[in-house]
This record gives C-alpha cells, sequence and structure tokens, in this order.
C-alpha cells in the first residue's frame, strides 16, 4: 500500500485532486488471511489497554435514550436570535432527527455492497474510465488540450453562481456538465459521480440530445426557481433590485435578469409620471397612447401596492426588524422615484444641454454623467460590497466636484473650486478606505454576508482575544470532550495540560487549526449535531493569518488528530497521516491553497473548513477505504473549496437561517435526501468509522450487555465483530461470538440487525454533548456579539467610515476651503446633483449602519444616525447663520 | 477654518496646497511600488504631512490669515473687502 502511495506522488502533480479520489477508490483490501495480515502489520495488535472503557462489569447500563431526552442544541426560547447557534426550533429538531435515522438506516444498510462496489468500478477499471471519458468528450464541445489546460479553476460553479439547490443526482449530473461544458474542470469527478450512481448502475446514458434538453430545462426551470427563492417573488422588487450589484453574493446571471427588470421598472415609472406632468408634450394624444397610458397607470398602482405588501408589510424578508426595514423599502422607493424625475428632467432639458450655456458651449456629455451619477448613486445604496461603497462614492465625488464645479470652463474659479474639491475630497477618501481596509485585515470581511458570519463566529488572529483564549483553553476544552471523561476521572487530572505532561506530551502545541464557533451547513448540522460522522473544524483565514500561511500550511500538515485526540503514540510508527503530509508537501497543492487565499474570492475566504476526522485507533477489517484515504478526501475536498459551490459556503447567515426556517421540514427533507445522494460513498465511510469508534469506546459496555443477552448494537457491529474476533484470533465471527456468548449466538446476530435505535440514541447523545458543548464555548466566550470581544481595531475602523459620512455630509469644511461650486450651471442640474449626493449619502450611511449594527447593536446604530442627522441639521443653520466673505 | 475662500487671500496655504497637489501624486505613485526602502520612507513621510496637513496645518493656517484680515478690517472702515485683505495678507511679506 505503501508502495502505491509513493508511487502516486512521485506521479504527475497536476492531479491532485483527481488523484484522492481515484486513490480513495483504488483502496479496496482484498479479503486476506488473518494470520498474514497480522504479520504484515495492518492490524494492530489489539491490547486491553486500548480499551477506553475498564473493563468493569459493574459498570451501568445505559439507558435507552427517547427522543425527547435527547439534549437539544438549540435554543428554543428564542431561535430567531442573531447568534443563536441552534437557530432552528425544536421540532424541526426532532423531525431531523427522525430523518436521519431512517437515512442512517437506509445508509447503513448500502454500505458494505454499494460503496464497495462503486469504488470497485472506478478504481482499477481504467478500460471503464476511458471509455466514459470518450464518451464524454464527444458530447463537449472542448478538446483535451482544453481540459487539461484549465484543470485548476475554483470558480467552477461561478459560471451559474451559487446557490444550486439540486434536487437528484439527474440533476447534479446536468449542472455538473453544463459547467464542465464552460469551464472544463472536474473531467473525472463528473463522470465517476453522475454518469453512475453509487452502486455503479448507469443513471443517465449522455447524448447529445438528451444533454440539451436537460440543460435547457435546467436553465429555464430551475434557475428560475432559484430567481424566486432569491427575491422571494418576481414582484418583490425591493428585495431582489437591491441586490442587483452584488456579484458575490448572487447568481452572476441574476444581474442582466435584475438590471432588466430595473430598466422595465424605471420606464414604468418615467411613462407614469411623464403621463402626469405633460402628456401632450410627447405626443401621447391620440386613443392608442390613451390606452398605453391608463394601462401603465394601472401597472404602476399594482407595482407600487406589491411592493408595499413585500416590503412594508410582509414582514417574512425582513433583515433586522419591521421598523428599520420599512425604512430602508421607503428609502428605496425615494431613489427609485429619483431615477424616474431624473429622467423627466433630462427629457425636459435636453435641448438647453444641447444648445450650451448662452450658446456658447455645448455640454452634451451632461445628461450622460446624471445617468451615470444616478446608477452609480443607486450601486452605493445597493451594494453590500464595502468596496464597491467606496468606489461608488469617490465616482459620486468626482463627479460632483470635477464635472459640475467645472461646469463654466471658462470661469476660472470656478475650475478652481473644482480642484481643490478633489483633493480635499481624498481626505474622506482616505479615511473611509483606511477603515475598510483595517477591517478587511482584521477579519476577512469586505461585504454584509461576512459581517454576518463574523457576527455569530469567532474570528482569530492575532489581534483577537479569541486567540490566546483558543490556544489555552478551547483546545484543551476539544481534546477534553474528544477523549472520555472517564479517563480524566482515572488519572484525576482535572488540568488537561497537566493530563498532558503526565503522560510525556507537550501541551499545548502550536497549531492555527480553530474549530467551529457553528457548523456551516445544514447537512454539517445534521451529522455534527447528532455527533456521527465528524466534527467540522473550522480555520478561520483572515488576512492577516494569510500572512503566515506557510506556517499555517506547516501545522495544518503536521496536525495529527489521532495523537492529540487519543493520545496513542504508537499511531506514530503507523505513518497514520504520512500520505497526507505528501499531499500538502506537493508544491502544486500549496500553490493551490495559496491562489485559495490570495487571489479567487479572497472576500469568501475568510473561513475555510477542514473536516477533521477524529478516528479511532481503528483498521476496517473487511473496508475498502481505510482512514488515510478517507482523510485525503477532505483534504482533497477542501483543496476544491469553492465558495460559489453552496457546499462550501462558510457560515449560514441570518438570512439563510432564517430561508431554511421559512422553507421548513419539505425542504429540510429535501437536502437530506439530496445529501444522501450527492455524498453517499463519502460519508458512508466516515460514518462507518465513527460508528466503530464510537462501539469501541463503549465496547466493554457491549460485552457486558453481550453477557446478560441485551445487545444493543447496531448493524455496523458486524465488521466491528468480525474485527475483534480477527484481533483476538477467532478464526471467524462464530466462533468468537460463541464464546463471549456462548448461550445463544444466533440471538446475538438477531439482536445486531434489531437493536438499532439504542446504539444510534446512544451515539448521538456523546456526539451532541461533545459537538454542542465543544462549540457552545466559542460562541459563549468570543462572539463579536459579546461587546467586549470587540478589539479596539474594529471600533477604529468603524470610526472612521463613520467619520467619513460625518465629513462627507457635513459641508462646511469643505464650502470653508473652496469656493462655490455651482457657478454658472443650469439649476436643475445643481438641484439634480447636490441633492442626490446628499440622498445617497445618507442612504449608503443608514445601510452601511444597518450593516455595522450586524456586529454592534441596532441602538447604536440608531444613535450613530441620530448623531449623523443632528450634525447634518446643525451644519446647515451654521451656514445660515454665518457671514463669508465673498 | 478660514473664512476666505479665496486661495488668493492665503498666502500660507498656497504653498502648501500644491504641496499636498505633489504628495497626493507622489502617493498615488508610491502605491504601485514595491514595499523596498526608498519608497517606504517617501511613503510614510507624504502620509504624515498629508495627514498634518488636514488636521494641524489648514486650521492653523486659516486662523492666522482669518486674523490678518479681522485686524486689517478694523483698522480701515470703509475700504472694499478684498482690498482689505490683500493689504493683510501683505503684512506677511
Amino acid at each position: 500500500m505503501m508502495k502505491d502511495i509513493n508511487k502516486h506522488n512521485n506521479s504527475d502533480v497536476s492531479l491532485v485532486t483527481s488523484r484522492i479520489h481515484s486513490e480513495n477508490r483504488s483502496m479496496e483490501v482484498v479479503p486476506q488471511p488473518i494470520s498474514d495480515l497480522k504479520s504484515s502489520g495492518v492490524y494492530k495488535k489489539f491490547n486491553t489497554t486500548d480499551y477506553i472503557f475498564p473493563d468493569d462489569p459493574k459498570a451501568p447500563v445505559p439507558q435507552r435514550i427517547s427522543f425527547e431526552d435527547i439534549p437539544n442544541g438549540f435554543s428554543s426560547e428564542n431561535p430567531h436570535e442573531i447568534g443563536n447557534p441552534r437557530p432552528l426550533p425544536e421540532d424541526t429538531h426532532v423531525e431531523w432527527y427522525k430523518t436521519f435515522v431512517t437515512s442512517f438506516r437506509r445508509a447503513w444498510m448500502q454500505f458494505d455492497t454499494t460503496y464497495e462496489r462503486n469504488f470497485k468500478r472506478f478504481s482499477n477499471n481504467h478500460e471503464l474510465w476511458n471509455q466514459d471519458r470518450e464518451l464524454f468528450e464527444k458530447i463537449t464541445p472542448f478538446n483535451q488540450q482544453f481540459h487539461e489546460d484549465t484543470m485548476y479553476r475554483y470558480d467552477l460553479t461561478d459560471t451559474f453562481g451559487i446557490n444550486f439547490h439540486l434536487k437528484n443526482i439527474v440533476d447534479d449530473f446536468i449542472f455538473n456538465q453544463m459547467t464542465y461544458a464552460f469551464n472544463g474542470y472536474k473531467h473525472r469527478d463528473i463522470m465517476a459521480h453522475f454518469l453512475t450512481d453509487n452502486s455503479g448502475r448507469v443513471l443517465q446514458e449522455i447524448s447529445a440530445t438528451n444533454f440539451f434538453t436537460y440543460a435547457f430545462e435546467h436553465a429555464f426551470i430551475t434557475l428560475k426557481e432559484e430567481y424566486m427563492e432569491f427575491s422571494g417573488s418576481f414582484f418583490n422588487f425591493h428585495n431582489s433590485l437591491a441586490n442587483t450589484f452584488d456579484i458575490g453574493l448572487h447568481n452572476i446571471w441574476f444581474i442582466p435578469c435584475n438590471s432588466i427588470a430595473l430598466g422595465i421598472y424605471f420606464i414604468v415609472w418615467a411613462l407614469c409620471i411623464s403621463f402626469i406632468l405633460n402628456r401632450t408634450k410627447y405626443g401621447f394624444t391620440s386613443h392608442t397612447s390613451n390606452i398605453i397610458y391608463i394601462y401603465t397607470l394601472i401597472l404602476f398602482i399594482l407595482c407600487f401596492m406589491l411592493e408595499v405588501y413585500y416590503t412594508l408589510i410582509n414582514s417574512r424578508y425582513y433583515i433586522f426588524n419591521e421598523w428599520l426595514d420599512g425604512i430602508r423599502g421607503i428609502i428605496f422607493g425615494y431613489i427609485e422615484f429619483g431615477g424616474a424625475i431624473l429622467i423627466i428632467i433630462l427629457l425636459t432639458y435636453a435641448d438647453r444641454f444641447a444648445s450650451g450655456i448662452q450658446g456658447k458651449q455645448e455640454r452634451i456629455e451632461f445628461p450622460f454623467f446624471m445617468v451615470v451619477f444616478y446608477l452609480i448613486g443607486y450601486l452605493a445604496v445597493t451594494t453590500k460590497n464595502f468596496f464597491l461603497i467606496f468606489l461608488a462614492l469617490e465616482i459620486i465625488s468626482f463627479m460632483t466636484y470635477s464635472f459640475l464645479a467645472s461646469y463654466d470652463k471658462d470661469f476660472k474659479i470656478a475650475s478652481s473650486a473644482a480642484l481643490r474639491y478633489l483633493f480635499y475630497s481624498s481626505l474622506p477618501a482616505a479615511l473611509f478606505a483606511f477603515g475598510i481596509i483595517q477591517i478587511f485585515l482584521w477579519s476577512g470581511a469586505m461585504t454584509e454576508v461576512d459581517l454576518a458570519t463574523l457576527s455569530h463566529s469567532v474570528v482569530i488572529n492575532p489581534w483577537t482575544q479569541a486567540y490566546e483564549d483558543l490556544y489555552k483553553e478551547y483546545e484543551a476544552r476539544i481534546l477534553v470532550h474528544e477523549i472520555p471523561m472517564s479517563k480524566f476521572i482515572d488519572s484525576s487530572c482535572d488540568n488537561p495540560k497537566e493530563y498532558f505532561s503526565a503522560k510525556g506530551e507537550v501541551y499545548p502545541r502550536q497549531r492555527t487549526i480553530f474549530f467551529p464557533a457553528e457548523s456551516h451547513l445544514t447537512n454539517d448540522i445534521i451529522l455534527a449535531d447528532h455527533g456521527i460522522g465528524y466534527l467540522t473544524c473550522r480555520m478561520k483565514i483572515t488576512p492577516y493569518a494569510g500572512f503566515h500561511i506557510d506556517s499555517i500550511l506547516k501545522q495544518i500538515k503536521d496536525y495529527d488528530t489521532f495523537k492529540d485526540a487519543f493520545n496513542l503514540p504508537e499511531i506514530d510508527k503507523l505513518n497514520k497521516f504520512k500520505n497526507l503530509s505528501n499531499l500538502l508537501n506537493n508544491p502544486l497543492t500549496i500553490a493551490q491553497l495559496k491562489e485559495c487565499f490570495y487571489t479567487d474570492h479572497h472576500d469568501k475566504m475568510h473561513g475555510m473548513d477542514i473536516r477533521m476526522h477524529f478516528y479511532p485507533n481503528y483498521q476496517k477489517p473487511t473496508g475498502s477505504v481505510d482512514t488515510i484515504k478517507a482523510a485525503e478526501v477532505n483534504v482533497g475536498r477542501f483543496l476544491e473549496y469553492n465558495p460559489a459551490n453552496p457546499d462550501h459556503q462558510t457560515t449560514p447567515t441570518r438570512e439563510q437561517i432564517l430561508h431554511w426556517q421559512r422553507v421548513g421540514k419539505r425542504e429540510l427533507d429535501w437536502i437530506a435526501s439530496r445529501y444522501w445522494d450527492k455524498y453517499e460513498s463519502i460519508y458512508f465511510q466516515v460514518k462507518a468509522d465513527r460508528m466503530v469508534y464510537e462501539a469501541e469506546t463503549l465496547k466493554d459496555k457491549f460485552n457486558l450487555l453481550l453477557k446478560n443477552k441485551k445487545l444493543p448494537v447496531i448493524e455496523g457491529m458486524v465488521p466491528y465483530v468480525e474485527f475483534c474476533a480477527a484481533q483476538r484470533g477467532f478464526n471467524n465471527t462464530f466462533d468468537y461470538l460463541t464464546k463471549i456468548n456462548p448461550e445463544s449466538p444466533d440471538l446475538v446476530a438477531t439482536s445486531i440487525v434489531n437493536n438499532t435505535d439504542l446504539a444510534l440514541s446512544r451515539i448521538h447523545e456523546i456526539g451532541v454533548a461533545n459537538y454542542s458543548q465543544g462549540t457552545a464555548f466559542l460562541v459563549r466566550d468570543h462572539s463579536l456579539f459579546k461587546q467586549r470581544v470587540i478589539p479596539f481595531i474594529f471600533l477604529m475602523c468603524v470610526f472612521l467610515i463613520n467619520l467619513t459620512f460625518y465629513f462627507k455630509l457635513h459641508m462646511p469644511p469643505v464650502h470653508s476651503w473652496a469656493l462655490s461650486i455651482y457657478n454658472k450651471a443650469p439649476l436643475a442640474t445643481v438641484l439634480i446633483l447636490f441633492v442626490f449626493m446628499k440622498i445617497v449619502l445618507i442612504c449608503t450611511f443608514l445601510t452601511l449602519k444597518f450593516k455595522l449594527a450586524m456586529i454592534n447593536s441596532e441602538i447604536f446604530s440608531i444613535i450613530s444616525i441620530c448623531v449623523a442627522l443632528s450634525g447634518i441639521t446643525y451644519a446647515a443653520i451654521r451656514n445660515m447663520s454665518e457671514k463669508y466673505f465673498r | 477654518m478660514s473664512k476666505i475662500r479665496s486661495m488668493y487671500f492665503k498666502p500660507l496655504q498656497r504653498p502648501n496646497f500644491w504641496i499636498l497637489v505633489g504628495g497626493f501624486i507622489v502617493l498615488g505613485w508610491i502605491g504601485q511600488k514595491v514595499v523596498e526602502t526608498p519608497f517606504v520612507e517617501i511613503g510614510r513621510a507624504l502620509t504624515i504631512y498629508y495627514f498634518l496637513y488636514f488636521f494641524f496645518l489648514f486650521p492653523l493656517f486659516g486662523e492666522i490669515e482669518n486674523n490678518l484680515a479681522i485686524q486689517q478690517m478694523g483698522n480701515v472702515d470703509n475700504k472694499n473687502p478684498s482690498q482689505v485683505l490683500v493689504e493683510g495678507v501683505g503684512l506677511l511679506y
């Protein structure tokens, strides 16, 4: 096996990701005689000291746990509270669990058959693979060279954006076909995963005809549903149009779609207003135009009513509360109204722009500038990206100062004012840029979504308080909870540091792998809440931490879950993670990771997840994939991290959580079914290991129950029992079972099949205890919602951003520094640009305060708004009262 | 803050403004350069001057020039304000 691994490591490094899967599939273990296995060292000698529980016959028998007794990780008191680590309601949780148990049974029943067959199919059968590949290349528009050139692209799903909730494996196949056709990526994975299901059965015979058929169905049906999920409804303009320019947040096709909607919307507004103002001016005097006029008015009224309903009345889409969101809806209404007014005025004063000032200067470019001005203002208000806010505000300032102030090019005073405005306005720009850059460096957040993520998670970098505490405490806690508590009780050691010292280990280790404040996926919540599968660990890569990327990768490479979690030094001798280390020694892999960190989607990369499997001291006897390969698979998934992929997203935002709550049980069941279909093979192994691990931890109790003829074991115990028999030198399972329970081995076999629930409940109990308690610590102590944790640097950034808006809104300094800028400009232009800029600033300020309020409090936000508005009022009064030299 | 808007009557601010403009341009150029020895020091110095100008020199010069102008206005009542300012500013030279 090791030879194979080395061979792979020396092979073409450009196939890292694909190789992971191929190796994974190739790890089928041919059944061998037990004696050979023992002599070859594949099986570790099973000592009684490896038993985690003491062999105490008086140990209490675990009681059956009902659903009501399951420790609930949710806070059912206020599930809508921001930062609630388990925001789903309790009844949903129980339903989740029932669904999970059902799915688990089904999955486990298929494990030893489906899983192995699937990997056998693609492990060594290269002919079959090549056949599929040739077939696939026939229907794709690219050749092999294209595939190789574009092999490593992380923005796989960016062609269509994120949030593709594909309903079944056929849709997955179609989706990846389409994606691959555009991006030329993951050829082998597509073929391996989507040409067949996990049992190797061919799901869909590919042909060019049905490919395009399904592709178009996907594009026009599924995407429409996705759009409606985003916007809530096609008529919810405020909710959908407001997100038009958030490229990273929504599908890319969302932008042209929304732009069309926006254009139609403006046209409707403009027509309505123009008809009201002066219908005869535009020639709408005929009978047909009157009909158009009436229908436009009706459409306008309908749109207005729907807007009001979906934004102000329907509270399902609120972000903070009805009050604040209602204000935001009103703001958007005014902005759209202003756009319509702008169009009307441009039409009305078109002659003047064309003729110029007193017939001397033609300024025909001004209508164009004003339209751009309006669109940029719309971008400033609606975007959720801080950098786009900065860019939009600066463009607005530049246009105002330069173009408007220098309207009359022959007037030197105006030109002088424009120049001074240009340079003086760099001060608030510098402050704003400094603020957002510091926030980005500190937390990796550049969008509202990132701030929402931060608000209920933990930021780890040398500047945060959580860094030291995590380093000192939480790491110990997670180890404490992973290591059975009985071990500490036996050692009479309360302090884990002393415990490790007593064991001869150095503690704490230098490590930069961080554990989650919250599981980031619904699917993860299912598994992790119920303690089966794995423990998802989050490594938050902030740009500050990114500076130390080499050391972080080294620590990832050196991280030994076996050793940390179970303190079994003999694991090192088995070189469990040698292949993992080799993988991370691969320079191409490192380059890929750095590329992830630095280049693509850097605004989304502040939270990366590494699924750390806390595998037991266990070598699966009959399985087809050992733990090393499973770990590699997860590293491979980490390497394939794609923020556009819904499965790779970071912590769910409040909006997402509310969405999940909204869609209800049907949606959850649907996601669960998708989950099991999609990741069947990978997580089968994980579940198997976890279950056998739990069985290992409880083996003495199981043995005790065996003796008492109460065998609360699960079907997964079959390989476990076989394993135990092999470890103890029995020739077969029957002999082993006969010895430990000589009276009725058949009863044992029957119990193995029939007593699933109890073992699942027990596993669930342990898992919930581990996961919920472990992850609750960080949230409780280090969540950004705790005011004491917010570091000074972040507050300073907020202050700088506030100062920027105060500066831009408090016009007296600018008026004092420069001359009057509106010399000889048309009154309409002055009014539009001046008033609209103030509106944009105030709206941007309000929305930005909303965003910042996700970390701070709403009270703080409201106070800041009041201070800003009062400052504006004071400045206006002071302007009026003072007498300047002219 | 200065109560005189025209730069013509601000003999202290006029050269500093053009220094600011130059620093503004040089800072934009520095931002494109690698973080190495000559550029780092130049950037630091210009950044210090940039914020010093806005937060310290600007109000200081404004107050000085205001006092000069008001002082000159108090001496001559019936003069044209522009003439007064020109005379007040002339005291600096």
